[in-house]
């Protein structure tokens, strides 16, 4: 008979050799570029590369639209979320396959397919324009739009995720208990998945935060208008590698900052 | 499962994609607004040299010559302005480059005009929306020289990667304006408007090109192809001035 | 504060068609294994299931008629239901569980009351995740009752509860019960549930009340097989004292218990063993009977006995044909003490 040792504390499951490999390999797949990046940063210059106008403008725009951003995509993405998870109805899943997306579509694409339909001459943005003379390509409220618009899935699918997991008949009781529809949502519902909702917004806003395809395709390049970060990124690089790492490293900065405060709460699970 | 591992590793060497693979392909990195010129003069150059074929990467040329310092495997630079290759000789990547062609400014405007651009001063009125590219690229410096020299005050709605992407802006209408290069009118004709800026109140850009540092030996026959009689005529034909 | 029904409705493949009433004061178990629609009855009541045919009242007003397209939904039925897992919201305290309903309802001062009379004030800052089984009754219970419903629906109440505490908690909502001014309808799947705390049974088997009526009658006379299987056993109320119980309808048993005061005996009939001469043994209920009537099912044979105290003895087929029985025939019976369920009435 072998004896196995065994670990005092907490159990520990023994993987297979190969499992550890690839893992260390992913990680370095993940880590070696932040690596690169860090090396390359040029520490001393980082003063001043970082308090151009232009970097300040780049920062402010992109918090500011980020969280903009995120908010559309809570406040519309919570009931579509909701809907999807509670209701029957024919063609849901292709709904559902719409809903998701700008997920897959490649951002400058989702940018061209903004154009069609909110630019000058697109199928609504027409009316907004020859009614209203508002042309939202070119403003913030483009760069809002095309944030929104790739993140939105993100807080979809974590909230219509949690909503399913959660036991209807919690709401059912609250209804015995005189709850209507609506204060069911707000003090049953939404707080049980609490949790999920907020692991969603904060996935929508790092998403809304990183995105360069769609809003530069979509709402242009200008800075304190519509150059948010990323975009400041890509103009760096045409004149200096410096100034493009520095602000990558901004980026960098702060969404690791919100992804490690999260702790972990990211997957949907729920303590 | 080593084994796994090792054959996956090896499988996907390949796909590396070491520098001078194909000794007969030479990469040129070119101006975005060279698109429609080279790619002539490219297909021209490949039926001369059966056996040698043409690869070309077209975007704003700052852009272009950032790629080259940072080691892209580029053969050939042919650059909008000499600003822009005087980055690539400053940081030593390239040779002594020569000139090959000039071009100009003009405005290209959606087909139905619907800010009734008639002249540049036209642009300098608040309620257009007019693009241009971003400063660091040649053609955005060119346009910045422009309206310097006009002494029109212009706030552009957005600063654009390269001029093919100007030219989207408007052919889309969703831009008033754009400013492009003289050439650039001739690549879109039918769908767009184009708006002449007279000679005096212009600004000329010379195109140089050159050979990349470590480029392969066959690259100097593009050089020579280019700034060639065959070159030439096709350029010429595409609106581009003389060097 | 009473409750009628006649709920026709179909989900699925399954059909419903039921009728009940329920009066104020009164304690109505409805019974039946899984899946026979005893929680659709009581959801339709509440308000979460609607019907599709019939009409349900509380206190003589419709809240659910289709014919007239009348329908309250559940948050104004004033209608209290606890939940078979409790359902207590887990994000908040139990305080705030209770007063949930007031604070909707907007009524107040309903709440103090309840957490006293459950003896819940030290339990009020808890989580429902540190309530053990019986504490989370306790506060679904008073959660339901804080918003003064006019009747009370409990839904599977012991289920979630391990054998020994289920003992212990039936008794305690047999008290609440009892003095309950309300009328209450409880869902079950154990025989016993119903027989300590009903005043009257409905069965419901595959969509369909089989039989009906009080408690002792349901309980002594079962019409189905089902029903003669989990339930026909014997149920004696009276008083017990030093382990001898004194039945209300004449005759004493020895029982085991260590109760005092008003009980309530179930005796399965399988327990009592029929003899045709006086047997020798150790147990301490044992007398001469005669039959009263023999009734055949498919797999025993239930044989009534007289009293007092009267009792319902179940043989099998092999052993009636041994014994010979018929109507009027003496015959001894052997009950063991240990084999009565003593519970506090």
């Amino acid at each position: 008979m072998t004896t196995v040792k065994r670990s005092v504390g907490q159990a520990s499951t023994k993987a297979p050799p190969i499992v550890m490999v690839l893992a260390a390999i992913a990680l370095a797949f993940l880590i070696i570029p932040l690596v690169g990046l860090f090396v390359e940063t040029p520490w001393g210059q980082l003063p001043e590369l970082l308090t151009t106008p232009t970097a300040i403008e780049a920062l402010r725009l992109s918090l500011i639209t980020s969280m903009l951003a995120a908010a559309v995509a809570t406040v519309l993405g919570v009931p579509l979320a909701w809907v999807l998870a509670r209701k029957q109805f024919t063609g849901q899943r292709i709904m559902r396959g719409i809903v998701l997306l700008p997920l897959v579509l490649p951002p400058v694409v989702g940018g061209v397919t903004l154009l069609t339909a909110f630019g000058r001459r697109g199928l609504v943005g027409q009316y907004l324009y020859d009614w209203f003379g508002i042309q939202l390509p070119f403003s913030t409220a483009g760069v809002v739009m095309a944030e929104a618009f790739v993140a939105m899935p993100f807080l979809v699918i974590t909230v219509e995720g949690a909503l399913r997991s959660i036991d209807t008949r919690f709401e059912q009781a609250a209804r015995t208990l005189g709850a209507s529809p609506r204060t069911v949502l707000f003090r049953v519902t939404l707080p049980m998945i609490s949790a999920s909702l907020i692991a969603g917004i904060v996935l929508a806003w790092a998403r809304a935060l990183g995105e360069f395809g769609a809003t530069i395709t979509f709402a242009g390049n200008f800075p304190g208008v519509t150059q948010t970060l990323p975009l400041a990124v890509y103009s760096a690089l045409e004149v200096s590698r410096e100034e493009a790492i520095a602000l990558s490293l901004v980026l960098l900065a702060v969404s690791l900052t919100v992804l490690v405060s999260l702790r972990g709460r990211f997957l949907g699970s729920r303590s | 499962m080593r084994l796994l591992v090792v054959s996956l590793i090896a499988a996907s060497l390949p796909f590396a994609g070491c520098a001078n693979d194909d000794a007969s392909t030479i990469t040129v990195s070119a101006a975005s607004s060279l698109t429609d010129a080279f790619t002539e003069i490219g297909a021209a150059f490949e039926e001369q040299n059966s056996g040698t074929s043409i690869r070309f990467n077209f975007a704003g040329s700052s852009r272009l010559a950032e790629q080259i310092n940072s080691g892209a495997p580029v053969d050939v630079f042919a650059s909008a302005s000499t600003a822009a290759m005087q980055r690539a000789v400053d940081a030593d990547s390239v040779e002594s480059p020569r000139a090959f062609a000039t071009n100009s400014l003009a405005i290209a405007v959606p087909l139905q005009n619907p800010a009734d651009i008639s002249d540049l001063t036209d642009l300098a009125d608040p309620a257009v929306t007019l693009v241009v590219c971003d400063s660091p690229v040649p053609c955005g410096a060119a346009a910045w020289e422009l309206f310097a020299k006009n002494n029109l005050a212009i706030k552009p709605a957005s600063l654009e990667p390269d001029v093919r992407a100007v030219l989207t802006k408007v052919v889309v209408d969703e831009a008033d304006a754009g400013i492009v290069y003289r050439t650039d009118l001739n690549a879109v004709v039918g769908e767009v408007k184009g708006i002449q800026i007279r000679d005096e109140v212009n600004v000329i850009n010379e195109y140089p090109i050159t050979v990349t540092t470590d480029a392969k030996p066959d690259a100097r026959s593009f050089v020579e192809f280019v700034t060639g009689n065959d070159g030439q005529r096709i350029l010429q034909s595409w609106g581009f001035g003389r060097p | 504060m009473s409750v009628t029904a006649r709920i026709v409705t179909s989900v699925g493949d399954f059909h419903l068609d039921a009728q009940l009433a329920c009066a104020p004061g009164e304690t109505v178990a409805l019974l039946g294994p899984n899946g026979a629609g005893k929680s659709m009855i009581v959801k339709a009541i509440a308000g979460l299931q609607p019907i599709e045919r019939g009409c349900i009242r509380i206190d003589s007003t419709p809240v659910d008629e289709p014919a007239s397209t009348t329908f309250i939904p559940p948050e104004r039925r004033r209608v209290g239901m606890v939940f078979q897992d409790y359902l207590l919201f887990p994000h908040m305290s139990v305080r705030q569980n209770i007063e949930f309903g007031p604070r909707n309802l907007k009524v107040t001062g309903t709440t103090q009351p309840w957490i006293e009379r459950l003896d819940l004030t030290e339990l009020l800052e808890r989580k429902p995740a540190q309530l053990s089984g019986g504490q989370s009754q306790r506060v679904a219970i008073a959660r339901a009752l804080a918003t003064n419903p006019r009747a009370l629906l409990l839904d599977e109440p012991l289920a979630a509860l391990d054998a020994a505490t289920k003992q212990e908690v039936r008794g305690q909502l047999r008290h609440f019960l009892t003095d309950f001014e309300h009328g209450t309808i409880l869902v079950t799947h154990d025989p016993l549930d119903a027989l300590v705390l009903a005043d009257r049974i409905v069965v419901v088997e595959d969509g369909r009340v089989t039989q009906q009526g009080p408690t002792a009658e349901v309980a002594s006379q079962p019409r189905t097989d089902y029903l003669a299987k989990i339930l026909g056993v014997n149920l004696l109320r009276g008083d017990v004292h030093e382990g001898v119980m004194t039945a209300d309808g004449g005759g004493s048993l020895v029982v085991s218990t260590d109760l005092e005061g008003p009980a309530v005996v179930v005796i399965r009939p399988q327990a009592i063993t029929l003899h045709a001469n006086k047997p020798e043994g150790s147990a301490r209920n044992v007398w001469e009977s005669t039959v009263l009537g023999i009734e055949t099912h498919h797999d025993q044979v239930r044989v009534a006995l007289s009293g007092p105290p009267e009792l319902t003895a179940a043989v099998t087929h092999a052993a009636e044909a041994d014994l010979k029985l018929v109507p009027g025939q003496r015959v001894w019976m052997s009950l063991k003490a240990t084999d009565t369920d003593v519970h506090p009435a």
